[in-house]
């Protein structure tokens, strides 16, 4: 009897201990409210979502891509690893993976950016300064991503602004939230209320954190490129002076420009992108999208190499094919850093957008000023071509100009297919092997706003679909 | 209260010796009260050492004194003596012992025997079990138990197993059983650490199923319904795998040996691509139907002739054979092995005395894949000793050492360096090897070569597994027993891989990666149970059991990766440049209690009532303890005076139950909480270390609940010349635990959630008859059906849940496929068509093009189940197992990327594509050859791929013969045993696909397809 009750006794040890025996903590992982429970763990946050940004979904490699494929800046190799036919060939339907995969990856990295944003008035450890700047470089980051969103899910804002845009989150959503589309009106008016207070923010901000992180240039940088977008050009082209008057930025030189490409930042770097070995995305980086010993599946029309004069020193962003290839050239914009295909960094943005960028605007605002349009324009065309004469281009000539001073300066950077789209013109889609494009795409046409993707109708409601 | 034990039983023998002089030669058949044969019965010449065991089929040839009297016993079972007096033939019915239940050896909580009176449970002998030439034992249940639906997901040799016990229980839970392995619950499924990384990985590859040695097991019971099983209470709703393992017997020292070699090849060879000719027919089609020129050029020969081929073709495919023509190469021919061998040897030792058994075996098997460089090995040594140390106490202790090596050829995630694939992808005219040796680095159709990857890149894994398990047991006093079985299941793993420079399409290009991981799993188990086992007025015996249970699981592994190599260095130590490291850690454990009651009276009512309470670590709060109950009756029938008179009744038994249990597996250990996480390449940026949102909090989670009710019907006729269970089911699970799908602007895809409930029915029949049985003949048959019908009842959000082309709708069944109706080809111009909702046709699979999506079928079968039949004369033994399902559709993605004429641009394709359309008029199902031919008309996963899997497969035919025992006693052999085994030698099936055995999603994509091996081997007892 005397063992039954000993035995009956450690049963009740046992019953009263496993409680404790069931209450487990992760290892791998912190809990949710710690995240932002300090200033490291603030910072670290803030690490996290520019980190988000590599993801070879965005802006590793698929967002920027998309700048160009739908284009003829491409042309489509006959071998290809069907990676972005869809853009291409102008046939995305809502269940195409990169869609998906967009859409889901940047609403997960606002996730990251509102988490910090809506709790880092909290942190307890962090000075005001500490505070604006983390703030200020996340509420760009926000505008960044809502405005890459918008310029993929919808019509462009000049005369569309009514149509539909996307859901602006500003909040750490519940698991049942479900937005409604906002209208491209209110998403671009969220972006430029982002984007003004955080300039307010950085403009305090002592540090200069720069180029991997967004600074003061970086967010006046990218509004300057919303703005435009919106059809503001005075407002562009101020912001753009105003970046091309900082002075830590210069435009590269002729002789520094070729090997530039393979350079971890340069004297144009504005906001840059950091990979390193550790972290790019390997076959899925951008690099071997394009290169011959990567996957090589877009490639350059010979029309389009064709506009870069002999001894333009951006011949630099081509390459023959080699072996069984040599009909073709590659584009070797992404040269590869250490010899690793695929690690590059990618200039979000860089100087000489915004001397394009004030170029263009300064033809179209009230009162053109023709004179500065020219000065920028050939600071592009004579850095790259030095023999190449001053600009004499007026009126129209002179934006057709700069618009193909842009295309051939910015290829492959992703904003050919942005630039068209914005200015309404028609879109001529990559081509294929014998140089023929799929499609030319008018405006205004349906296409130009891509579907909402099937798994968003399917998980929200509220979800109204673009016709396509 | 008298305690009898097998062990006590033993004590009798050492009683009178008395001799005849005269020896005679005793046979017979030992079965159970329902008429089943027992294999393993002991049975003991009274008063010498003389004994033997019953063969697998109860069988028994004893040569004895003419006056001797044996002894029968078996565990669970009466022991029963029989005076030979004579007779030559002596056939004994064993009955069953009510009070030796929970013997002191093998269960934990289980019984001995039949694991229940009153629930639904089936047992696989050990024959059935090590008789497949099979990896892992799960296997060989395929067409051998009625209600178990047991499909590879993979050939690979050492793949996981899917086995599906009624029906789909839950969505995104587990649906796996629970294995438990001599009272201990084992870790289960696929551990492969590489997939963390995204490299290629052995995905559903490692099955550390393998890691047990089918032949070590005695029994395999498969409980099925809630008296059954709710004594597992948690982790039982998707049903219970109890493995026995063989025991040592007292008596004669006993050798088996077995061995066996044999060779695999490709069970199904039907899904052919194009050969050159037709393969430059249709590349000439695509491209001069997508727009390019039409122009030809003239190709000279070296013997002269010439070929006019299209320019475009040929600027394509610049690379010439030794007759200056297009290459016809062979692709397949490098990506299989047409015999691959496979070689198995397993030797046991069993005996012991009164007070102590022991069991030893050692086993190596060696199976080679039937796509190169793939394959997998097993030695494995095993020792389980039970001891009684006095009347009161007794301890039992198993051990299980094993090593499990396998070699992957790529093929679940791969894609273009998959040899499966890539024997299809590639263009014929497009070579693989040159004419001079030399491997193309890259073709044409793809810049990457998978031959390169077999013949440089290497990924190998190695499993080391130990299973020890302790059972002591004391008897407190009269009928009261304290019972403790504590046991580990501990696995290290290690992964190597080796991607080669020359190899491209999974590295970092002309640097060389070599990779390792290390993995281990700890589970550790204990169980205290109190038994007390009491018998009133003669006939009315009761069984209580109180319990405590507490479960942990510890995983961790660490990866490392290095680049950049000095030739003929391979390790990850060797690489100039570090690369990744990185590691999880994660737990879980669970704390039960349960009560159990079983009463019966004078073996002919029964009933049954069991409790239990269990606590996870899984969830928080409230919601970790889940109470879950049971009760079962049975009335045997047989037993009562008033069907005495028929005599044809041998037995006959009613059984009913109902109850509950719970299922919180396949779901995240944290999968309650709202998490942060950090890593290199998702949250470091500059070198700083980073934070993102990993998941998104719900503390509401909780368990997933099942409730059953099951009846069945036993019985046994005509002189014990047919019996059968039928036996029907209801299963009802409420609060489905699913990663539940979210607006993606909630910054999460999913989260785990309790979405809904479903419910399967089914029926199920096992027959076993002996239409002939005479002297010298003897043929059995069985046959078992299975019918399963599962509903999905609630969604508690209402709206469909739609993943792919599968959807979960409220009355719909659980794998409903969901897609788009295809309409055929447009005769005037080749194009797809596509019905709208109004029955118009569009020429898109897409909304806007107004195509409807609809359910048009269920991935389930609509029955499935085993046909065997086994004859024996003079010591032949010629056995046949057909397994047959019928029904359930298979959604094809490669027939359909492989009958997409131009989609996949310049890929080969299935011969089907000969049929296409080519000219006005044209009535076929294959569109238009169109290069580049864009995917939401041509690349859809629509009806026009979904098939019916329907098949019957010759799953095993085994023809063997037992020498005579008047020969081999001449050289001190008691059996020997030749014998030639098939497997899947032939299938049948109107399915077009690679093979109809394609896991239970029915979704297939381009895994390892399934062997047929020839086996022949000897079986040798000693």
């Amino acid at each position: 009897m005397k063992k039954l009750i000993i035995l009956l006794f450690s049963f009740a040890v046992v019953f009263t201990s496993c409680n404790k025996f069931t209450d487990l903590e992760p290892y791998d992982y912190i809990p949710e409210k710690d995240a932002m429970a300090n200033l490291a763990n603030a910072n670290a946050s803030l690490v996290g979502a520019y980190a988000g940004l590599r993801s070879y979904l965005y802006y590793g490699r698929n967002f920027v891509v998309w700048g160009d494929a739908p284009t003829n800046n491409v042309l489509v190799s006959p071998s290809n690893s069907n990676r972005f036919l869809g853009q291409a060939q102008w046939s995305i339907t809502p269940s195409n993976a990169d869609l998906v995969d967009l859409w889901n990856t940047c609403y997960s990295r606002l996730l990251r950016v509102n988490n910090i944003i809506v709790n880092v008035d909290d942190v307890p450890d962090a000075t005001d300064a500490n505070k604006d700047q983390i703030k200020g470089e996340a509420l760009a980051l926000r505008a960044l991503i809502h405005f890459d969103l918008v310029r993929i899910f919808a019509q462009t804002y000049v005369g569309n602004a009514t149509s539909l845009g996307i859901p602006y989150v500003t909040t750490v959503p519940l698991p049942s939230y479900q937005p409604e589309r906002d209208t491209v009106n209110t998403v671009y008016t969220n972006i430029i209320t982002d984007l003004d207070n955080a300039i307010t923010l950085l403009a305090d901000a002592a540090i200069n954190r720069g180029p991997y992180h967004f600074t003061l240039a970086g967010v006046k940088a990218l509004k300057a490129r919303v703005v435009l977008t919106m059809g503001n050009y005075a407002l562009a082209k101020t912001l753009a002076e105003e970046v091309i008057a900082t002075p830590r930025f210069s435009l590269l030189t002729n002789s520094g420009y070729a090997a530039s490409w393979s350079a971890e930042t340069t004297t144009e770097s504005i906001f840059t992108l950091a990979h390193s070995s550790n972290d790019y995305a390997a076959t899925n980086a951008l690099g071997y999208i394009y290169l011959q010993p990567g996957y090589g599946d877009l490639r350059v029309p010979p029309a389009f190499k064709a506009l870069f004069d002999a001894g333009d020193v951006r011949q630099c962003f081509f390459i023959a094919g080699t072996g069984t290839q040599t009909t073709y050239t590659f584009v070797r914009k992404y040269p590869a850093r250490e010899g690793i295909i695929g690690l590059d960094n990618y200039n979000m943005i860089r100087l000489s957008e915004m001397y394009l960028i004030a170029a263009e605007a300064a033809c179209k605002i009230a009162t053109p000023d023709e004179t500065a349009a020219q000065l920028y324009l050939d600071a592009i065309r004579q850095r790259a071509l030095p023999s190449a004469p001053a600009a004499t281009e007026t009126g129209q000539d002179l934006i057709d100009a700069i618009l193909l001073e842009k295309r051939k300066e910015l290829c492959y950077e992703g904003h050919y297919y942005f630039d068209q789209k914005r200015l309404q013109l028609p879109i001529v889609s990559a081509v294929n092997a014998a140089g023929v494009p799929y499609k030319t795409i008018p405006y205004p046409s349906l296409l130009l706003a891509n579907p909402i993707p099937q798994r968003e109708m399917d998980a929200n409601p509220n979800m109204v679909q673009n016709p396509y | 209260m008298k305690k009898i034990t097998l062990f006590f039983v033993c004590l009798i023998f050492a009683g009178v010796n008395a001799l005849w002089a005269q020896n005679v030669q005793v046979s017979g058949v030992v079965t159970d009260n329902d008429g089943l044969s027992l294999p393993g019965v002991s049975v003991v010449v009274k008063g010498t050492r003389t004994s033997i065991t019953a063969d697998a089929n109860g069988h028994y040839t004893i040569s004895v004194p003419g006056d001797a009297t044996l002894v029968f016993s078996f565990l669970g079972m009466k022991t029963q003596e029989e005076i030979v007096g004579g007779r030559t033939t002596i056939n004994v019915i064993m009955e069953s012992d009510a009070r030796t239940l929970d013997e002191v050896v093998i269960t934990s909580y289980g019984v001995a025997k039949k694991p229940t009176n009153t629930g639904a449970a089936i047992n696989v002998s050990s024959e059935k079990v090590a008789a497949m030439p099979v990896t892992s034992f799960e296997k060989a249940l395929q067409g051998n138990a009625a209600g178990v639906m047991s499909v590879a997901s993979s050939g690979q040799p050492g793949s996981a197993q899917s086995v599906l016990i009624r029906g789909i229980g839950s969505i995104s839970g587990s649906t796996m059983p629970l294995y438990v392995v001599d009272g201990v619950p084992i870790a289960t499924g696929n551990y492969g650490q590489m997939t963390a990384t995204g490299e290629i990985t052995y995905s559903n590859n490692s099955n550390i199923m393998a890691s047990l040695n089918p032949n070590d097991i005695e029994t395999v019971t498969i409980l099925k319904d809630a008296a059954a099983t709710s004594i597992y209470g948690s982790r039982a709703s998707n049903g219970v795998v109890m493995i026995t393992t063989k025991r040592g017997k007292s008596g004669k020292t006993t050798i088996d040996f077995k061995a066996s070699t044999g060779f695999s090849t490709r069970a199904t060879k039907h899904f052919k691509v194009l050969g050159r000719e037709d393969f430059l027919d249709l590349a000439t089609d695509m491209l001069v139907n997508a727009g390019y020129s039409d122009a030809t050029i003239d190709i000279i020969r070296k013997d002269g002739t010439v070929r006019t081929i299209n320019s475009m073709v040929a600027d394509q495919y610049t690379m010439r054979d030794l007759n200056d023509d297009f290459y016809d190469f062979d692709w397949s021919k490098e990506a299989y092995n047409d015999a691959a061998p496979t070689y198995t040897a397993d030797l046991s030792v069993s005996g012991g005395n009164d007070k102590t058994k022991f069991y030893i075996s050692g086993s190596y098997f060696n199976q080679e894949g039937i796509v190169k460089e793939s394959w997998i090995e097993r030695g494995s040594l095993r020792l389980n000793m039970d001891h009684q140390a006095n009347k009161s106490f007794s301890l039992s202790g198993n051990i299980l050492l094993s090593m499990t090596g396998q070699k992957t050829a790529l093929t679940t995630s791969a894609y273009y360096t998959n040899p499966v694939f890539g024997a299809l992808m590639y263009a014929p005219v497009d070579p693989g090897i040159l004419s001079n040796g030399d491997i193309v680095s890259a073709p044409y159709t793809y810049p990457a070569n998978f031959i390169n990857n077999l013949r440089y890149n290497d990924i190998q894994a190695r499993t080391y597994r130990v299973m020890p398990n302790v059972i002591a047991q004391l008897e407190l006093f009269d009928g009261l027993f304290l019972k403790a079985n504590v046991g580990l299941d501990f696995m290290a793993m290690f992964e190597n891989q080796w991607d080669d420079h020359k190899c491209r399409g999974n590295t970092a290009f002309e640097r060389g990666r070599s990779s390792s991981s290390g993995a281990e799993n700890m589970v550790w188990n204990e169980t205290v149970t109190l038994n007390y086992i009491k018998t009133l007025a003669e006939n009315h015996n009761f069984n209580f059991m109180l319990g405590q249970e507490a479960r942990k699981t510890d995983y961790r592994d660490l990866y490392a990766a290095s680049e950049v190599f000095a030739p003929g260095l391979y390790e990850v130590s060797h690489g100039a440049e570090p690369k990744y490291t990185f590691g999880t850690h994660n737990q879980n454990t669970l704390a039960s209690f349960f009560l159990n009651g079983n009463y019966d009276f004078n073996d002919k009512y029964y009933a049954s009532a069991s409790l239990r309470s269990d606590i996870t670590s899984k969830f928080v709060g409230s919601n970790k303890s889940g109470i879950f109950w049971s009760v079962g009756a049975s009335w045997k029938i047989s037993n009562e005076e008033f069907m005495q008179s028929l005599s044809w009744i041998n037995s006959l038994q009613l059984r009913a139950s109902y109850g509950t249990s719970g299922n919180q597996s396949g779901i995240g250990n944290y999968a309650s909480m709202g998490l942060f996480a950090t890593g290199i390449s998702n949250s470091s940026y500059v070198g700083k270390p980073g934070l993102y949102p990993y998941q998104a909090e719900n503390a509401e989670l909780t368990w997933e609940k099942a409730s059953s009710f099951n009846i069945g019907l036993d019985f046994n006729i005509f002189k014990n010349r047919l019996n059968g269970t039928i036996e029907y089911y209801y299963r009802y699970t409420t609060d489905l635990l699913m990663s539940a799908q979210l607006s993606s602007t909630t910054g999460y895809t999913g989260r785990y959630e309790n979405v809904g409930e479903i419910s399967n029915q089914g029926i199920e029949v096992t027959l076993n008859a002996i239409p002939v049985q005479m002297k010298d003949f003897r043929w059995d048959v069985s046959l078992n059906i299975s019918s399963n019908r599962n509903r999905v009842e609630k969604l508690y959000g209402g709206a469909d849940i739609i993943n792919g082309t599968r959807i979960y709708r409220e009355g719909e069944d659980i794998q409903s496929v969901f897609t788009r109706p295809w309409a055929g080809i447009n005769p005037a111009d080749g194009r797809p068509m596509y019905y709208t909702k109004d029955g118009e046709i569009c020429y898109e699979a897409t909304d806007a093009a107004g195509a409807e999506r609809k359910i048009i079928g269920s991935a389930a079968p609509d029955f499935f189940g085993g046909f065997t039949n086994k004859l024996s004369f003079y010591g032949v033994e010629i056995s046949a197992m057909l397994y047959f399902t019928v029904g359930g559709m298979i959604t094809d993605q490669t027939m359909l990327m492989f009958t997409s004429v131009g989609n996949r641009g310049l890929w080969n394709q299935h011969i089907q594509v000969n049929k296409r359309w080519k000219q006005e008029g044209d009535i076929t199902d294959i569109p238009k050859a169109l290069y580049g031919s864009p995917a939401a008309s041509h690349g859809q996963m629509t009806s026009r791929h979904a098939y019916d899997g329907s098949y019957i497969r010759l799953r095993d035919i085994t023809v063997a013969y037992n020498f005579p025992h008047s020969w081999t006693s001449k050289i001190k052999i008691e059996n020997a045993r030749i014998f030639v085994q098939g497997t899947n030698l032939f299938t049948l099936t109107t399915y077009p696909g690679m093979d109809p055995e394609v896991g239970l999603g029915g979704d297939y994509w381009y895994g390892y397809p399934m062997a047929k091996t020839i086996t022949c081997g000897i079986q040798l007892k000693f």
